[in-house]
């Protein structure tokens, strides 16, 4: 009986493993398939349009190495870090304060919910006349993007906590504060990572726009050159470093989220 | 018996017309704030920053009775790309997200791209396009279904493999064919995936239209605004921002609406 059992058992993981080993195959092949179009619609159309994509991979080694890359991709991070370092620290007090009090959710919630469901880039050219060309406006238009889902977020945490944790706490004669520190903010960190993750997609996308329509800076800038030039082959550098950055960004708060409140998961679009 | 419960009825009513009325008066006086802040400082600002809020209507009722209806036609620009753009990468979501959330072959051929393209900031593929497709609506419309489509298909996606067997394996007991399942079963069932997807491709599609808009031949509201704000008429510029505003606003409410309702039938 046991040893049928295990045998099954084993026979059962044995499957497993090649169910899985032919799906990475499968998923394999489909890039390297994709690589191979890249490959020879490259060489087949002219250099303007489109570079076969080993030339990409030489370029972005050579730009790798003579440093071309590591200025403008450090440029776009400090802007994007400071833009949602800004966007957590606005929004994580606003959504709580908006939570635990109605009449500030009153008075905030429709300028929250309509500038989060407005396309905000739309205030990119406002921004660059008010705060100018360089730093100021990237940064602005990162936080215009991102902090909507952190506030919202942390707003729809602050809302789960119920009255069967809240009252407790009171009735044992927590302070406001305590009540802050050890019933509310325990509920909500799933919640604001989970703002945090939508956020950082959003930032990218403002990072970059920033970048293309104030002063051409960082790797939205160098994109732009390369596009303009032609150079299609070292187009495609930046872009795959964007493309890099959203997702180790995500996988990363992603794992974050996982160690700092591994008691929940809260995976919700609010409002967008 | 029955009075006091009326009378606890009734004091229950009344405490929640009185927070209505409480409501009402707490966004009455924010408006109203921020309205006279705008117009003040306004007023006290360099006219080629900013401009009050007065003056910001006159010039959008002008824009509005202008007899070449720049405004008017802006829209229609902006909508001839959001919409057809919208749709096509709805249904081609929905296909997609159908695809991969049935068949592991083609989760696992497709899974890659979508993963890549669902995490690129799509705006950094308008120069890129912009090289093959030239300046026209064709790549704003392309732009705008890289967008919108992929949020569709990864929830779609998401919703198909979260329905567990058990919705599926009694159809299946009864001989339903992959067609009736996928029907009657299986797309009831992800109904509020499919939504949730829609709205957030919108959100993207409608942020990917002005950037497009800013960035080749400057068309539709997108380039109204662009214009109106590299000439420092700033009255002017505040036209389509507030429509592009009140789209964004309508479409998504229009969509949490519907998703409600959605919700409503699928709990009952």
């Amino acid at each position: 009986m046991t040893v049928s059992l295990t045998v099954a058992a084993a026979r059962e993981a044995g499957a497993r493993r090649t169910t899985k080993r032919r799906n990475l195959a499968i998923r394999l092949g489909s890039v390297v398939a994709l690589v191979l179009v890249w490959e020879i619609c490259g060489m087949l159309t002219p250099r303007i349009f489109l570079s076969p994509f080993h030339e990409t991979v030489v370029a972005f080694w050579r730009l790798c190495r003579d440093g071309t890359l590591v200025a403008p991709t450090l440029s776009s991070l400090s802007v994007l870090f400071a833009g949602l370092a800004v966007s957590v620290l606005l929004g994580v007090p606003l959504g709580l304060l908006m939570g635990r009090y109605v009449r500030l959710n009153w008075a905030l919630s429709p300028y929250v919910n309509g500038l989060y469901a407005t396309p905000t880039v739309a205030l990119l050219p406002l921004l660059s006349l008010w705060l100018g060309l360089y730093i100021a406006p990237k940064v602005a238009i990162v936080v215009l993007l991102a902090i909507f889902p952190i506030i919202k977020n942390t707003y729809a945490g602050v809302a789960t906590v119920g009255h069967e944790l809240l009252e407790p706490a009171s009735s044992m004669q927590a302070s406001e504060f305590q009540i802050a520190r050890y019933v509310i903010a325990p509920a909500i960190v799933p919640f604001v990572m989970a703002g945090i993750r939508l956020s950082v997609g959003r930032g990218i996308v403002g990072l970059v726009v920033g970048e293309f329509f104030t002063a051409q800076t960082g790797l939205g800038g160098l994109l732009i050159r390369y596009a303009s030039n032609f150079r299609t082959a070292e187009m495609f550098v930046p872009i795959f470093v964007l493309v890099a950055l959203g997702y180790g960004l995500t996988v990363l708060v992603a794992a974050l989220q996982e160690r700092i409140a591994p008691w929940k998961e809260t995976e919700r679009d609010l409002g967008q | 018996m029955t009075a006091p419960d009326d009378a606890a009825l009734l004091a229950v009513r009344a405490r929640v017309r009185r927070s209505k009325i409480d409501r009402f008066v707490i966004v009455a006086m924010t408006l109203a704030g921020f309205l006279s802040f705008w117009e003040i400082s306004g007023h006290l600002t360099n006219p080629m920053f900013f401009a009050p809020v007065s003056e910001v209507l006159i010039a959008f009722w002008q824009q509005i009775i202008d007899p070449s209806h720049t405004l008017l036609s802006g829209l229609v620009e902006t909508l001839a790309v959001l919409v057809p753009g919208f749709l096509i990468a709805s249904i081609l979501g929905l296909v997609l997200g159908v695809l991969m959330g049935r068949s592991n072959l083609a989760l696992q051929i497709l899974d890659p791209y979508v993963t890549i393209f669902y995490n690129t900031p799509r705006v950094a593929l308008i120069p890129v396009l912009l090289l093959w497709l030239g300046v026209g609506d064709t790549l704003k419309i392309v732009i705008v279904v890289l967008a919108a489509v992929f949020p569709v298909s990864v929830n779609v996606t998401a919703g198909i493999r979260d329905i567990s067997a058990q919705f599926t394996e009694p159809a299946r007991s009864m001989n339903a064919t992959e067609g009736q399942l996928l029907w009657k079963v299986i797309l009831p069932a992800t109904l509020p995936y499919i939504m949730a997807g829609l709205k957030l491709g919108l959100g993207r599609a409608l942020t990917t239209v002005i950037v497009a808009e800013f960035f080749v031949s400057l068309s539709g509201l997108g380039g109204i605004l662009h214009a109106a704000s590299s000439t420092y008429q700033m009255a002017k510029m505040f036209a389509p921002a507030i429509i592009l505003a009140a789209m964004g606003i309508t479409i998504d409410g229009l969509l949490t609406y519907l998703e409600r309702r959605v919700l409503e039938r699928y709990r009952a």
